[in-house]
């Protein structure tokens, strides 16, 4: 028989195993980064540009031109264009941040050539039908109208504006009207200025065999250049005063709150120790907020902090979704969980759990070649590359629990925060 | 291909390894065959609410996930209408610790009235944040006890109405945990960076003397066939655009017409270039968005078309749009190329599917729930082999009118 009050042993987590990659520049400047896996069947592309929406002339042009590439191009139709993607079992998505845009495609290797060449015939050669815009403004401006009768996403919206302010584009507010006002030719526009080699990054991983990245050389140095890139600085946020502010939303079953304040760049040297800070707050399953609120006052399914890292800023929020009732109580337990950890040390056995946890996650985001992809593309974004994990997890190692609440004392101050609720 | 060991231990308890060593990380999968199916009707959402209470330490661990956070893991955990599914991933070293912790709940769970007041607090907002404070979020509930006229499947997993979690005694808690949660009614599937005879050895020392439960499992009725067309109209919701939901019985997961149906709706709205994409938003725009799926349970599941009706469009003209498509399926040749573009499309998600462990992991111990673990490698060749004149044969059967329940969900 065994023991049962014998655990097995826990053994101390590994450093991250960083896979090599390669950068190559094609003639028209497109910058090429590969990370090769030979044990794969499938590859990854994705295509990076700077035309996040940061750099749209007018709400939701970012979203609307990359959503549109897929609609129509000088040699296929959207029809043709989608089933050629999914005859070859291929997937293609998008996803735009603040500076970003980007395209996803996922393949067989042995189906590599066809939709690489259509990906980027996509890029170059869209043409942007008036009859399919038209039908994708107008689905999306119901799927719009359907977020907006969620309390989330109302909290969400109402903190960012209260944030940054209305038109920074950090804030992305987005209202129904906007849908009807898109014309065409801002998207063309913005399309033939962003959508150029200089500022073009190519993420390739997976089995990136020398065929495939010979498809990819030849169709991407087709991208065109553009002369008149225009660099654009993200203005000086116009933050609201700091209180509470409450969005209305009839008969709501629950209150949705987010309390925020600015944040920790990914860049500041207390990014690694922060982020500790903020996985035993509110970043992991056993957190002080969880804890508390969920799982000793069960008013929720479940409560977070997230530390949101953006260029030259950054913002850390709590958000949760409540029973209505307890919506005041949540707010000053949040507040007296932010106080705790600023004023009593945290106990050894906490930090050192919360520790493992957060080494366990880092060794988890870079775990195969997609895994790195991904995170490379995102550190580098930054300027960074993924150094940055030994250097966290090394800083994780030494920082211990008087660091913590000095931290704790600096950036979790109840006193910079927006109180926003949103339900009845 | 998917390789993998398996063995059984003496209690009944099912032990599957599927090595990867391209992650450094395991996970640890642990299926009970235990779902919202086997809850009695007056006592709904009790297996998902049961799966909460799952989290509240055991004799010899004081608390499971503060235990597997320390040895820089993660856990979490899903009930269905058939099963309850709990999984670990961890550095693969620490692999042990995953057997300790489940086999300790699995027998010597901390029952205790506070834990499971505070749970039905965290289930019932739970409840409300899926299903009620949430645009279409009631439809299932709506719909299911109208579709199914005996089986248990009329019910939603998390249950008919809060007040069924909140009536939930410790007594119905102790016979529920005595019931299901046995090793011969578990099976346990690990992939990852471990080898297998070191996890069966692990699976003996941690779970080999937990007994079997002898408990009876009670029979689940048999949905009879429809007969009739059904139909229903919600009106005055909170919601922005209207929906349809047109809902036709079809076969359990094991029968052949199962996988036919599954190609006939990958057909219907697999992918942007299907059918009802291309026909009913793109080009007619009927539709702002719509889907063709099936549930896949287990016993007799359903076939849904479900979709938002864009603006100025009525229902009259959104149902006929679906009747047609209906029609065209079953009249007109599919053509070769069409076909193919499935058959890849499944080819392609295996594919991806198989480069996550923790995904192997989850279909390992789900197809030896369905009784045949090898279905995990030779479905593959099953859809291959369904032929285009056998698909529109079934959608003349499945799609008849007197199998059909429809919805209508009105805006304000």
């Amino acid at each position: 028989m065994i023991d049962r009050n014998i655990a097995p042993k826990i053994f101390p987590l590994s450093q991250p195993v960083i896979m090599e990659h390669k950068t190559e520049i094609l003639p028209n400047g497109v910058e090429l980064v590969i990370l090769h896996d030979p044990s794969q069947e499938v590859f990854k592309v994705d295509i990076m540009f700077k035309a996040g929406a940061a750099y749209q002339p007018q709400r939701l042009i970012a979203t609307t031109a990359i959503n549109m590439l897929g609609e129509g191009t000088s040699s296929h139709t959207s029809e043709q264009i989608s089933e050629l993607f999914d005859y070859y079992g291929a997937y293609i998505g998008e996803h735009v941040s603040m500076i970003n845009s980007e395209l996803c495609l996922i393949g067989l290797c042995k189906y590599a050539e066809p939709v690489i060449n259509l990906t980027a015939e996509l890029i170059i050669d869209s043409i942007f039908p008036e009859k399919e815009l038209g039908i994708f403004l107008k689905n999306r401006k119901q799927q719009f109208l359907i977020q907006c009768e969620k309390t989330s996403y109302l909290a969400r919206k109402e903190y960012m504006l209260r944030m940054y302010g209305d038109g920074h584009p950090y804030s992305n507010q987005v209202d129904a009207e906007d849908y009807d006002l898109l014309e065409r030719e801002l998207l063309v526009e913005f399309h033939k200025e962003r959508y150029a080699a200089e500022n073009c990054k190519v993420y390739i991983s997976g089995n990136v065999s020398d065929e495939i990245l010979g498809y990819i050389r030849k169709a991407f140095s087709e991208i065109p250049n553009c002369y008149s890139l225009n660099e654009r600085y993200i203005p000086k946020a116009k933050p609201s005063p700091i209180g509470k502010y409450h969005v209305t939303k009839e008969k709501s079953a629950q209150n949705s709150i987010r309390i925020g304040k600015s944040g920790v760049k990914l860049t500041d040297p207390d990014y690694p120790e922060f982020m500790l800070l903020n996985t035993i707050f509110g970043g992991y399953f056993s957190s002080r907020l969880m804890a508390n609120i969920r799982e000793e006052k069960g008013y929720t399914y479940g409560i977070q902090s997230c530390n949101l890292p953006m260029y030259n800023a950054a913002n850390w929020f709590i958000a949760t979704d409540v029973n209505k009732e307890m919506c005041q109580a949540t707010i000053d337990e949040c507040f007296k969980e932010m106080r705790n950890l600023a004023e009593k040390p945290i106990g050894k056995e906490e930090f050192n759990r919360a520790r493992q946890y957060l080494h366990g996650e880092l060794l988890r985001e870079l775990d195969g070649a997609f895994a790195q992809s991904d995170m490379l593309r995102h550190k580098r974004s930054f300027g960074l590359d993924l150094g940055l994990y030994n250097q966290m997890i090394k800083r994780i190692s030494t920082c211990d629990p008087d660091r913590i609440q000095e931290l704790a004392a600096r950036y979790l101050r109840p006193e910079e925060c927006y109180i926003i609720t949103a339900g009845e | 291909m998917i390789q993998y060991k398996k063995r059984t231990l003496s209690n009944g308890l099912t032990v599957i390894c599927n090595t990867d060593k391209s992650t450094a990380f395991a996970c640890f999968n642990i299926l009970y065959k235990v779902g919202s199916r086997n809850e009695d009707s007056e006592r709904t959402g009790f297996a998902h609410l049961f799966e909460h209470l799952m989290f509240s330490g055991s004799k010899h661990v004081e608390d499971y996930d503060r235990t597997i956070e320390l040895s820089g893991g993660e856990n979490n955990a899903f009930t269905t209408n058939d099963f309850t599914n709990y999984y670990i991933t961890l550095p693969a070293a620490n692999i042990e610790t995953a057997f300790h912790l489940e086999s300790d709940r699995m027998a010597w769970l901390n029952i205790n009235q506070n834990s499971l007041d505070i749970q039905k607090h965290v289930v019932i907002e739970e409840f409300k944040e899926r299903c009620i404070n949430k645009p279409y979020g009631d439809i299932w509930h709506k719909l299911k006890p109208l579709v199914y006229k005996v089986h248990p499947y009329q019910w939603p997993t998390i249950g008919k109405t809060p007040d069924h979690i909140a009536d939930a005694t410790l007594e119905d808690v102790n016979n529920f945990y005595k019931q299901f949660y046995a090793p011969n009614n578990a099976i346990i599937a690990v992939s990852g960076a471990v080898d297998a005879e070191k996890v069966f050895e692990l699976a003996e020392k941690w779970f080999g003397d937990i007994p079997a439960s002898c408990t009876e499992q009670k029979e689940i009725p048999t949905e009879p066939e429809q007969q009739e067309v059904q139909r229903i109209v919600l009106d005055n919701n909170q919601v922005p655009a209207n929906a349809i939901y047109k809902v036709y019985h079809m076969p359990a997961r094991t029968e052949r017409n199962y996988y036919v149906s599954d190609l006939i709706s990958d057909i219907l709205s697999e992918g942007d270039s299907s059918r009802l994409i291309t026909h009913l938003v793109k080009d007619r725009n009927i539709f702002s968005s719509i889907d063709a799926y099936i549930t896949g349970d287990m016993d007799a599941g359903l076939f849904i078309f479900c979709g938002k009706l864009a603006e100025g469009i009525t229902f009259e003209e959104a149902e006929e749009a679906i009747n047609k498509e209906i029609e065209l399926f079953i009249n007109t040749p599919i053509p070769q190329r069409e076909f193919e573009k499935i058959i890849h499309k499944r080819e392609a998600q295996l594919c991806f599917g198989e480069i996550n462990y923790q995904n192997k992991a989850a279909n390992l111990a789900f197809f030896e729930m369905l009784g045949d673990i090898e279905l995990i490698n030779a479905e593959k060749e099953v859809y291959e082999n369904v032929s285009v004149s056998e698909m529109q044969n079934f959608a003349k059967h499945l799609f008849r009118k007197e199998n059909c329940t429809t919805l209508h969900y009105k805006k304000r």
